[in-house]
């Protein structure tokens, strides 16, 4: 079907209505994303489709077999860094889990999960057949997965079905208030037990430190566009030894009439994962990801200022573990809350008032509590912020410490 | 030709990433304008260079 020229209009000329150059970008999920110069340079070399393709060896015709550009070397590279045996690069995080959930269960089975993880981590244990069990944590203010119930969890199981469940997954860092859990305890209680251990690092590997083998994790999975300064779709999953052989089994297939067999393909990868762009940009960013990873310190200092600056504010009060651990932070905000309720923008009003002081990122019509992100921020840039929510508390009387 | 333009873009993605850091204002102090003028001057270069094979 014909579709008229002028409805194409739209898709020429696509601009990012708020860059990164314009704006700041204080977007719960954005920041860890944000290209490097070198990604934004190989962007554009690498942009065409199958572009890393144009060496694929014939005979181990697979994306990590590449070494022009040199894919093979950075899984390795990328494996050691994280502290693990094994890497793959996939779509997203979310796949990430469903792979790993696929991989080590059966139909029917049970994951344990902890109770803040991500709403993709339930769709992955549902597309996999399996059911779940969730570790509580403690609710209102702190939401702190309480850790050792892992054990509660895994008891029930064994005692409701007599088998264990098939895997353990702690999120590392969870995207509703950025509490950073003790991975270490989980580790030695998967270990204890003989229970594969995933840790979702969608928001810590990539911004902080991570050693897999030290904190007991036998799979980590992990977000390019999230906190690897990629492109989306990228998603990374590492694995230790042990679990080789499961996670990335080759395929055994064969046609029946034709007899053909792809022996060399890794089955739950359904063969190439990302193959151009986004993967190019995950090694261009690879050096500086590398060097920035040792500046976590001082990024949880600039959070750390920012959210007691922030506190000034009458009304205001952070959620989540205190003090911070991570740069993405759940703020409570009663007193915008209540400007809102006689604002002719209502909730929108926050969002606009900021918008106005040129930074975005906070979810429009949100008052009562907002999420945001500092990973990357410059000090002036983190005092602009202070700044601007001062002078918005002003203008509608809401009183400053 | 081609890698003069590749470095042009290169040089002006450089000068994007100095001021993604310098967001919302590009407050940029004495050695940072002298930075982006010396990146400006080496794109200029390439352009005419661009512009005289083009000509040839």
């Amino acid at each position: 079907m014909k579709i008229p020229k002028e409805r194409l209009e739209k898709y020429r000329n696509l601009k990012r209505e708020f860059s990164e150059e314009e704006y700041i970008n204080i977007h719960p999920i954005q920041r860890g994303g944000v290209l490097t110069e070198e990604a934004m340079k190989a962007l554009i070399e690498f942009g065409d489709g199958y572009s890393v393709c144009d060496f694929c060896p014939p005979k181990e015709a697979r994306l990590d077999m590449i070494t022009r550009p040199p894919i093979r070397d950075f899984y390795k590279d990328l494996a050691k860094f994280l502290g693990m045996d094994y890497v793959r690069v996939v779509t997203r995080c979310r796949e990430a889990i469903f792979i790993a959930f696929k991989m080590l269960s059966e139909p029917n089975d049970y994951v344990i999960i902890d109770s803040n993880a991500h709403y993709s981590t339930y769709l992955a244990a549902e597309l996999s057949g399996l059911r779940i069990k969730e570790v509580p944590n403690s609710g209102y203010p702190e939401f702190k997965v309480n850790l050792e119930a892992y054990i509660d969890k895994i008891e029930e199981v064994k005692k409701e079905k007599g088998k264990l469940p098939s895997a353990i997954l702690l999120t590392h860092v969870d995207y509703l208030y950025g509490n950073l859990n003790d991975a270490k305890i989980v580790g030695k209680i998967a270990k204890d037990y003989n229970i594969p251990f995933i840790l979702n690092c969608a928001y810590s590997a990539g911004v902080m430190p991570i050693n897999g083998k030290e904190l007991g994790a036998d799979i980590i999975t992990g977000s390019g566009h999230k906190s690897w300064a990629a492109s989306a779709p990228t998603g990374i999953i590492a694995i230790n030894e042990s679990l080789k052989e499961k996670i990335l089994a080759r395929s055994k297939i064969s046609g029946d009439i034709t007899k053909r067999e792809f022996k060399a393909k890794e089955v739950a990868l359904l063969g190439c994962t990302v193959m151009g762009a986004p993967l190019i940009t995950l090694m261009a960013s690879f050096p500086k990801i590398v060097e920035r990873v040792e500046k976590w310190e001082e990024e949880i200092n600039k959070i750390r200022y920012l959210v007691s600056e922030l506190e000034r504010i009458e009304g205001f009060k952070q959620l989540g573990i205190r003090p911070k651990l991570h740069t993405l932070t759940h703020m409570e905000s009663e007193s915008f809350y209540k400007v809102s309720i006689n604002h002719k923008r209502k909730g929108f009003f926050l969002y606009e008032e900021l918008k106005e002081r040129k930074i975005v990122g906070i979810q429009p019509g949100l008052t009562k509590h907002f999420k945001f992100n500092t990973y990357g921020l410059t000090w002036e840039q983190i005092k602009y912020i202070r700044d601007a929510f001062f002078d918005i508390a002003r203008k509608y009387n809401v009183n400053i410490k | 030709m081609i890698s003069e333009i590749k470095e042009s873009i290169d040089d002006l993605i450089k000068i994007l990433s100095i001021l993604r850091k310098k967001a919302p204002f590009h407050n940029l102090d004495d050695n940072e304008k002298k930075e982006l003028i010396n990146i400006l001057e080496e794109i200029s270069k390439k352009i005419n260079k661009i512009k005289e094979e083009i000509e040839k």
